[in-house]
């Protein structure tokens, strides 16, 4: 089987992710938008890797992916629940204090 | 060892003390005066020095080692790779052109300090600003440096600016500012020629160390200065060495002007259908005149005289004015020679119009200070007729007129301001009989009119009829001027006459009556300040008009050869 | 060719020379004390003047016995000198007509000294009269002594100044200050051709002593209508007009048609001042210049003086005669006197013109003086009498002869001298003149009918015309009643007083000088004078100068002499003889004279008005030049000072318009730089909403292009 499907399998949850982070108001969809797109990246190693069966490059740095994932899941989800303590709110619409 | 600097320290003392005084705190404002009177005393007494080791043998003009008291500094020198170096130097000397003058300023500007006495506002700016006019004048008479020349030139308007638009009368910005620009404006043309001239002529004892025939420090002999002429006229110096220069002694030398530049003399380049040199001394005739001031360039001269306080209306009548006539000599005809002959006609005509038309316009004026401003562009006329004339006598005479008009209208304007103090009123018809409230100040009234208007005895009447004579021998000796000039100039004697003796008449004599109320103690009579101001003057006017030989001996050598170098060209031209 | 310089080397001094600059520097000196008098010291003043006046006047006798017919004296110094011009000199060149002339000027003016003790006694200005008289004596003795034509023309300056100080003596009156200044600028008109001449000689000749002139004139030749001076040449013309310019000085000073108009206006001053100023001394003047510049006239320039001098002589007689006013009288008599004078110079009669300077300035000095003492016993009358009426006017007069007795004598006198009577001085010198002038006529004619001979036919009009206003004058004022008093009807007691005995001295002795044998021991014939034979009339060094045409003139004058004073005698009679018909007391106009008003008809208004000359000139002159000078006043600040002022003002429009391009369009460029960056700020603001979303998609965007960028 190509390696074909499976870039447009990460592609496909590239977009569906990244469509997660731009149009979601609430900060922890965002936040799961980005486990998608950080997924996407995930499948792309490990099919890039898929043929090599001297190194395990991929699935390694992919292993590294998920941990470095659930790291920024933690922070993530600290900032927001910081920021809900500040705003009291999570849309990320109201917080807008950056607007010029 | 001081003997060799009596020439910086006679212009710089003045300066020095102009910013002293500026640094003097103000609550010591009686001491500005005394500062000022001393410094004007102190150059009096320098000039008598000066006249003392003055040698009336020694010509100058054009001639750098004739020049008395001479101090020679480089000042600088640019080099501007293929356009040769651009040089200017500190040179001061006297000569017989500007030795008289010299003598005259110095006399002019102490009496202009006592007669700032009375000045109660701002002294401190006031005397700051006089000491500051008093050297530029000096700097201007005394400098042979052309960009000195100008520097002085120009300098000397920012403080008569300032002392006529804050000392001055009712219009006295309107005043001001119209003597600024009218001066500006000349001076622009004098900048223009002076531009040119720098461009024409080097420096032959500066380019022979350039050129490297002789090393650096040592003497230039004259056989090197002719080597590096004739090498210059067949064009065999290169660009680079030529050092250009605004020394006005070496401008009056043809051999010094480079072939083929703007001014020179052999090949005249034609600009704006002019030749070259010519359009050069029309520029300078027109900057100075406007000094003189000539007509039809002489209006800001009444508004500024009338609006100026007295002691600057001496100042500016007694000395200004000759700064005009002494630059005309010294730039445009000593450098620009054959220009004479070929504008004389010219400025002849317009002397002659200055002579007419300034006394006709005095006899029209109502204002006693306004009188005596016309008659100052009537009598500067007459000096403008002398130099046209290009004749020994009409030279002389125009020198002599120049001293003359400086002493007499310094008088003649103090007389002014001792009535407008009195009476705080200038119209001639608002006074009649004055002679019963105030004899002497009639009695020198009377003087200096007659002085004014050509008494024999008195130093006016040498210089007119010498100018006059001057100027119709022209016809004969070099055939500048025609003789109808004279008789008409003549003419003027009669206009001047009836205008002084129209004055007497109506503000002296008759019955006593003044239209402004004034009362019996405040119409006072001479004071001693003004007798010491006033004495000194008659016995100037009268010891120049009995013993004109003072005078004369001190410029004779130098006139002969200003004469000279201004006949051999009206032969050139008279020729052609 | 003659180098001027070597003419005018300097010339030793004699003993004669420091007594000649005494006598002149006596009177310069008398000024200088008065000026420097305490003003309570008037009295003093007096005493100084007339002490320095005698002294002068002794010197100036001596110097005349010592010196008469002698070689004369020529003593020169360098005054100054311009470049390498011939230096200028000044000395004193002493001949006979200047040691006479010395003689009368220093003795009349003694007498004047002595006359103004008493004429000026209680006068504000007393003490600045005696000053301005000691100026004036200074200044006329410069003009005789100096050997220079310029150190004259300086004098004659001076003599001008004094003349207007003293015209103007009494200076709260209007009319002697106007007076004065009529004078002085009259004078300058004169002096403007005075300075025209001396500077044609000046540049002839570069130098103006008088007797290197001479050498040089003579030297000087004529070419192809050229005349010539060493290297100098002008077109023949100027030779006459030297000549005509340098009596153009002397028509100013000696009252000449047309410059007479200041001398009648002049009599606004003191009477002494009048007869020795305006009479005797200063007047003379330019026939003394004549004189002394005579060798350098042309024959042309001389016709010149000729014919105005006879023209003024005429005219001075017409206008005399119906004056009121005596001095006025007087003041046109001494016009047409001085006319005479010129006449003779410009016929060549050079002796006979200085002769009747001599006689003229005594009997005029005396009839003046008189015309004064009449003035002074007349105030004095109206001063007791307490009556106010113009003590010059001879309507005031009459009867005189009763109350002043010593004065009609010394006015009788010197009148009959005037007239020309023989016995008297006056007879002397007028026949030399006229005759003459009768010589001139035939020789410039050449005994054909010619306008020559209008100027000796002048002059024997002007001796009717003299006879006819003198003999009028003595009769209405010392014949007849005193008409005064009778109008007035004034009490009896109070008469005219007799004038102090200081005048009658001075009257005296001038009333003397006016005999004929004092001049001349054969009284009748003028030829035998002492005078004329010891006075040698100059020969024309004019070059192109007919030789024989002087020698010719004294031939035909003493040829004629017989007839010419038959003829004038006879014209006398008939003046004399009319005057008295017209004018007898009883007479119808003696009757009416007092209620006269100016006059009654055209030649009589002609004559009062002296030719209407001074309204000509102030419609056709003076007023002319006033507006003229109001005009260009007005040219001055409404025109040229507008013109500067428009361009001022264009500057300043300029200035403002170039602001205004400053402004908007160079400005604007970079106003409008902004404004573009600020609208596309604007523009991109909107993209940094604060939506951290929208900066994700925006960063994506970003990054999709650029990954596309690369791959391109």
């Amino acid at each position: 089987m190509s390696s074909e499907y499976y870039f447009i399998l990460a592609a496909a949850l590239f977009c569906i992710g990244l469509a997660v982070i731009i149009t979601k108001k609430n900060a922890v969809m965002v936040l799961m938008g980005v486990e998608l797109v950080l997924n996407a990246a995930n499948i792309n190693f490990v099919a890039v890797n898929k043929n090599n069966l001297v190194s395990l490059d991929g699935q390694f740095f992919a292993l590294f992916v998920i941990v470095m994932a659930a790291a920024e899941a933690a922070v993530g989800l600290a900032i927001i629940l910081k920021l809900f303590k500040y705003y009291k709110t999570t849309e990320l619409d109201k917080i807008n204090q950056l607007k010029g | 060892m001081l003997n060799n600097y009596l020439l910086s320290i006679i212009i710089f003392l003045p300066l020095i003390a102009a910013l002293v005084v500026a640094f003097i705190p103000g609550k010591f404002k009686g001491a500005f005066k005394y500062i000022a009177l001393g410094i004007a005393s102190l150059q009096v007494l320098i000039a008598i020095v000066l006249l003392s080791g003055y040698d009336a043998s020694y010509a100058g003009v054009n001639h750098l080692n004739e020049f008395q008291f001479l101090e020679n500094v480089p000042w600088f020198d640019i080099h501007l790779s293929s356009f040769g170096h651009i040089s200017a130097d500190y040179i001061v000397g006297v000569d017989g052109l500007n030795m008289s003058m010299v003598l005259l300023s110095v006399v002019v500007m102490l009496i202009g300090t006592i007669a700032s006495w009375n000045i109660k506002t701002r002294e401190k700016g006031y005397f700051s600003l006089l000491l500051l006019l008093n050297g530029a004048i000096l700097g201007c008479f005394l400098s042979l440096d052309f960009l000195l020349f100008y520097l002085f030139f120009e300098f000397m308007l920012l403080p008569m600016y300032f002392l006529i638009g804050l000392w001055g009368g009712v219009r006295r910005e309107y005043a001001s500012i119209k003597f600024f620009l009218y001066t500006l404006f000349g001076s622009i043309f004098i900048l223009i020629a002076m531009i040119a001239l720098n461009l024409s002529v080097v420096d032959p004892a500066a380019t022979a160390v350039e050129a490297g025939l002789v090393q650096e420090g040592q003497v230039v002999s004259n056989e090197i200065v002719e080597q590096v002429q004739q090498s210059l006229a067949a064009g065999q110096l290169s660009r680079e060495n030529l050092v250009h220069t605004f020394n006005m002694v070496y401008m009056t030398d043809p051999a010094n002007y480079i072939p083929g530049s703007i001014m020179d003399y052999k090949v005249m380049k034609v600009i704006l259908g002019q030749e070259g040199r010519l359009l050069m001394f029309l520029l300078l005739f027109i900057g100075f005149a406007i000094k003189i001031p000539v007509v039809p360039l002489h209006t800001w001269l009444p508004d500024a005289h009338v609006e100026a306080p007295t002691p600057i209306s001496v100042i500016l009548a007694g000395v200004l004015l000759k700064i005009g006539g002494y630059g005309l000599m010294r730039t445009a005809f000593m450098i620009i020679p054959d220009g004479v002959g070929y504008y004389g006609w010219m400025m002849g005509l317009l002397g002659v119009i200055s002579i007419i038309y300034g006394a006709l316009n005095a006899l029209g004026s109502k204002d006693l200070k306004k009188m005596i401003a016309y008659s100052s562009v009537s009598h500067m006329g007459f000096v403008l007729l002398g130099l046209a004339s290009g004749t020994t006598e009409g030279v002389s005479g125009a020198v002599y007129q120049m001293v003359s008009h400086g002493v007499i209208s310094a008088a003649l304007f103090l007389i002014v301001g001792v009535i407008y103090e009195r009476g705080h009123d200038r119209i001639i018809q608002n006074y009649s009989g004055l002679i019963n409230k105030m004899p002497r100040y009639t009695i020198f009234t009377v003087i200096f009119f007659f002085a004014s208007l050509g008494l024999p005895g008195f130093s006016g009447f040498i210089a007119e009829i010498f100018v006059l004579l001057g100027s119709f021998n022209s016809s004969v000796v070099n055939g500048f001027l025609p003789k109808w000039m004279t008789i008409i100039a003549a003419l003027g004697l009669i206009f001047s006459a009836a205008y002084y003796l129209w004055t007497i008449q109506r503000m002296f004599f008759g019955k006593f009556f003044t239209k402004i109320e004034v009362s019996n103690d405040e119409l006072t009579d001479l004071n001693t300040r003004e007798y010491v101001m006033l004495v000194p003057l008659v016995i100037l006017a009268l010891l120049m008009g009995v013993f004109p030989s003072f005078l004369l001996d001190m410029i004779n050598n130098s006139i002969a050869v200003f004469t000279d170098v201004i006949g051999q060209y009206g032969d050139i031209i008279q020729q052609n | 060719m003659i180098n001027p310089a070597d003419l005018l080397e300097p010339l030793a001094w004699s003993q004669s020379t420091i007594l000649c600059l005494l006598v002149l520097l006596l009177p310069l000196f008398s000024f200088i004390v008065i000026a420097i008098l305490p003003n309570t010291q008037a009295k003093a003043s007096a005493w100084v003047g007339m002490f320095m006046t005698l002294i002068a006047s002794i010197i100036s006798v001596h110097l005349l016995i010592a010196g008469w017919q002698g070689a004369g004296i020529h003593s020169r110094v360098e005054w100054f000198s311009f470049g390498h011009l011939p230096p200028f000199t000044v000395g004193v060149l002493l001949n006979d007509p200047a040691l006479l002339m010395l003689v009368v000027v220093t003795v009349i003016s003694f007498l004047v000294h002595l006359f103004s003790t008493a004429y000026m006694a209680g006068d504000a200005g007393y003490k600045k009269y005696f000053g301005f008289l000691g100026l004036f004596t200074f200044s006329m003795l410069g003009i005789i002594l100096a050997d220079n034509v310029l150190v004259i023309f300086i004098f004659w300056e001076l003599v001008g100044l004094s003349s207007y100080l003293l015209i103007s003596h009494w200076n709260h009156k209007e009319s002697a200050i106007k007076a004065a200044k009529k004078a002085f600028i009259v004078n300058r008109v004169g002096d403007v051709g005075f300075i025209i001449g001396l500077a044609i000689l000046w540049s002839q000749f570069n130098t103006l002593d008088l007797e290197a002139l001479k050498v040089l004139m003579q030297a000087s030749t004529i070419e192809n209508g050229q005349w010539i001076a060493g290297a100098h040449s002008v077109s023949l013309p100027w030779l006459t007009a030297a000549g005509i310019c340098l009596f153009l000085g002397a028509m100013g000073k000696s009252a000449q048609f047309p410059l007479q108009v200041w001398l009648p206006d002049a009599m606004e001053g003191p009477t002494p001042v009048s007869a020795l100023i305006h009479a005797a001394t200063m007047v003379a003047a330019g026939v003394y210049l004549m004189a002394r510049v005579f060798p350098l006239m042309s024959i042309d320039a001389l016709t010149f003086v000729a014919i105005i001098g006879s023209v003024t002589a005429f005219m001075g007689a017409i206008a005399a005669l119906a004056q009121h006013d005596i001095k006025k009288v007087l003041a046109f008599s001494t016009i047409s006197q001085l006319g005479y004078m010129l006449m003779g110079m410009g016929v060549g009669a050079y002796d006979a013109a200085l002769f009747h300077l001599f006689t003229h300035a005594f009997f005029k000095a005396c009839l003046f003086l008189s015309a004064g003492a009449i003035i002074h016993a007349l105030h004095d009358y109206a001063h007791r009498a307490d009556i106010h009426f113009d003590a010059q006017d001879m309507r005031n007069m009459g009867g005189l002869r009763k109350y002043l007795p010593f004065t009609f004598i010394a006015y009788l006198v010197s009148t009959l001298a005037l007239i020309g009577i023989p016995f008297f001085s006056g007879y002397l010198s007028k026949d030399a003149l006229l005759s003459g002038a009768y010589a001139w006529a035939d020789l410039m004619s050449e005994r054909t009918l010619s306008w020559h001979y209008l100027v000796p036919d002048l002059g024997f009009i002007t001796v009717v015309l003299t006879a006819l206003y003198m003999v009028r004058q003595l009769l209405l004022v010392f014949f007849g009643d005193f008409r005064i008093a009778d109008e007035r009807s004034i009490e009896a007691n109070i008469k005219v007083k007799d004038v102090p005995w200081v005048m009658k001295t001075a009257l005296s002795i001038l009333a003397l000088m006016s005999f004929g044998f004092i001049w001349s021991l054969n009284p009748l014939n003028h030829s035998l004078s002492w005078f004329l034979s010891a006075l040698k009339t100059p020969t024309i060094l004019v070059p192109g100068m007919n030789g024989n045409w002087q020698n010719n003139l004294v031939e035909l004058a003493e040829h004629n002499h017989m007839q010419v004073t038959v003829i004038s005698v006879f014209m006398i009679v008939i003046g004399g003889l009319v005057a008295w018909f017209i004018y007898r007391p009883k007479g119808k106009y003696a009757i009416n004279y007092f209620s006269r008003q100016g006059a009654s008809n055209v030649w009589q208004w002609l004559s009062f008005n002296n030719w209407y000359l001074d309204e000509i000139y102030n419609d056709f002159i003076i007023q002319p030049i006033e507006v003229l000078s109001q005009k260009l006043q007005l040219l001055d600040t409404k025109v040229i000072d507008n013109f500067i002022d428009k361009f001022a003002i264009f500057n300043i429009i300029l200035g403002h318009l170039t602001a205004w391009v400053d402004r908007n369009i160079v400005d604007g460029l970079v106003n409008f730089s902004v404004y573009f960056v600020g609208r596309v700020g604007l523009m991109t603001k909107s993209m940094q909403g604060g939506k951290v979303q929208s900066y994700i998609a925006l960063a994506f965007v970003g990054i999709l292009i650029f990954i596309f960028w690369i791959i391109w």
